[in-house]
């Protein structure tokens, strides 16, 4: 991925004329407050976001913008989040396309309290010329994240993730950050995007709940792809369902094999988090999180094994008796 | 293969081989000449040359998790000295990987080679945006929504 801070079209945040609907949200205590001064705070900066990719470690700038509790990344995507949850997503100079309505909010996410243990540890350095607090985020004594929070507004300036050696796997942190004073914004927004949000619909037949506390927030399709969003309270994972089956040819790359029950699946970093996909049962399944490499593993070997939509084993074998027969009777 | 391929006779297996491009250039004639003038070797060539196709068309699978692992593990050379019984023993577990291997291979090809279900080509950017974008409600945006900034390409 090339490092391209998008000269951006002239569009503006949009003011929407809707207050923020309440959080379905149960972030440990800090993260929860930096998300609120997100919403309620005018900023502007330069974001950095690196990843380990295998043994290379990547990194991207994007510049964003925020105002009356919207949100506007560019980078060689842009992104926009809207009041009231409405998200927003274009391609490098690519018309608008709405990613999410706020009619779809999710169930709430559990407490994350349960599984993890946040402490604060004092003042931290400066991030962006901004003096910290750093708040670590542990799960049975390792340490998971630590976090810089500007000790005045409780905007997350830095945020890094450890694996469990220790090691930083992925840091998002701002470079430069100015405060502005007033909250008010050009209020052009996309006038027409393009509709990509997904619907809501049954759960079905998906797992409620996966390994290391992983509970399903809700089920939504668009086309034919089924994603189950799922969260621990701190992390994010979504499965991604479609019928068919996976050549190898069509991976996205050469990523890391892994083992997903009896299938063998490929584990990729994104620069936010990991993604793991597999096919079993007639299905090709992406499960896309911002959690752990662990974690993400540990939660889909947990899902039950697909039911077979094939014929058994016996009409498999009849089957291709009778094709290398036919041409022979 | 046919003795010879006067009009009585039938081509037989030797359709195969000329399907194979294996046949002299003069049988080949031979072949097709009788082709021409016989239905029923016609129907058999067209018929095994789907089949052919239908087989090579079969599309390349993996075998299960660590089952190179295992055969490699499995493999460990005779030490020299060892008695007749584990030279027999070490070539009875050979024969048998060998024959579990060709199993796994004909159940491999029957069972996941069917061609019954559709390819499908995950498309990992869009579903990485989609999750990102449902995973940034309610939670703090800058962590769950900035990173969808930077396009996801596995390309390296």
């Amino acid at each position: 991925m090339r490092a391209r801070v998008a000269a951006a079209p002239a569009v503006a945040l949009l003011l929407g004329a809707l207050a923020p609907a309440p959080a379905p949200a149960a972030e440990p205590a800090p993260l929860e407050d930096a998300r609120r001064a997100a919403e309620r705070i005018a900023f502007d900066g330069v974001l950095e976001v690196r990843w380990r990719d295998g043994v290379e470690t990547r990194s991207e700038r994007l510049t964003v913008e925020a105002a009356g509790g919207a949100l506007m990344v560019r980078g060689a995507n842009l992104v926009m989040a809207r009041p009231a949850f409405g998200r927003l997503l274009a391609h490098g100079g690519g018309g608008w396309e709405e990613m999410w309505l706020p009619s779809l909010a999710p169930g709430p996410r559990p407490d994350g309290r349960a599984k993890y243990a946040t402490t604060p540890s004092g003042a931290g350095p400066a991030v962006a010329t901004r003096p910290t607090k750093v708040v670590e985020v542990r799960r049975s004594s390792a340490l998971v994240e630590r976090i810089y929070l500007d000790t005045e507004t409780d905007l997350l300036l830095e945020r890094d993730q450890f694996d469990a050696g220790g090691t930083v796997v992925r840091t998002l942190a701002f470079e430069s950050l100015t405060y502005r004073s007033s909250s008010t914004s050009p209020a052009a927004g996309p006038q027409s995007p393009a509709h990509h949000a997904p619907k809501a619909v049954s759960s079905g037949s998906s797992a409620a709940t996966l390994a290391d506390g992983y509970q399903r927030m809700g089920t939504y399709r668009s086309g034919g792809v089924v994603q189950t969003l799922y969260s621990d309270g701190l992390y994010d994972l979504s499965l991604f369902e479609q019928r068919g089956r996976l050549l190898r040819s069509d991976l996205p790359g050469p990523g890391e094999r892994v083992a997903v029950g009896k299938a063998t699946g490929w584990r990729y970093p994104w620069p936010g988090g990991q993604l793991v996909v597999w096919s079993a049962g007639g299905t090709v399944f992406t499960a896309v999180s911002d959690a752990p490499a662990d974690q993400v593993l540990a939660a889909v070997r947990s899902l039950p094994a697909p039911r077979a939509s094939e014929p058994s084993l016996l009409g498999k074998v009849r089957r291709a008796c009778q094709a290398l027969m036919e041409p022979l009777a | 293969m046919n003795s010879g391929f006067g009009a009585p006779a039938h081509l037989g297996d030797t359709i195969s081989a000329l399907i194979d491009g294996e046949l002299p250039a003069t049988q080949a004639a031979a072949a097709h000449a009788h082709l021409a003038v016989c239905p029923t070797c016609a129907r058999e060539l067209h018929a095994v040359s789907q089949a052919r196709t239908w087989v090579r068309s079969l599309p390349t699978v993996d075998p299960p998790f660590g089952f190179y692992e295992r055969m490699l593990l499995d493999h460990s050379p005779v030490p020299a000295g060892a008695g007749v019984f584990a030279q027999r023993a070490a070539l009875r577990r050979r024969a048998g990987i060998a024959a579990v291997g060709a199993a796994a291979a004909a159940v491999t090809v029957l069972g996941v080679g069917s061609p019954s279900a559709r390819p499908v080509n995950p498309a990992v950017p869009r579903l990485v945006e989609a999750h990102a974008a449902s995973a940034s409600v309610g939670a703090d945006l800058l962590s769950k929504l900035a990173p969808a900034g930077v396009p996801v390409s596995f390309n390296r």
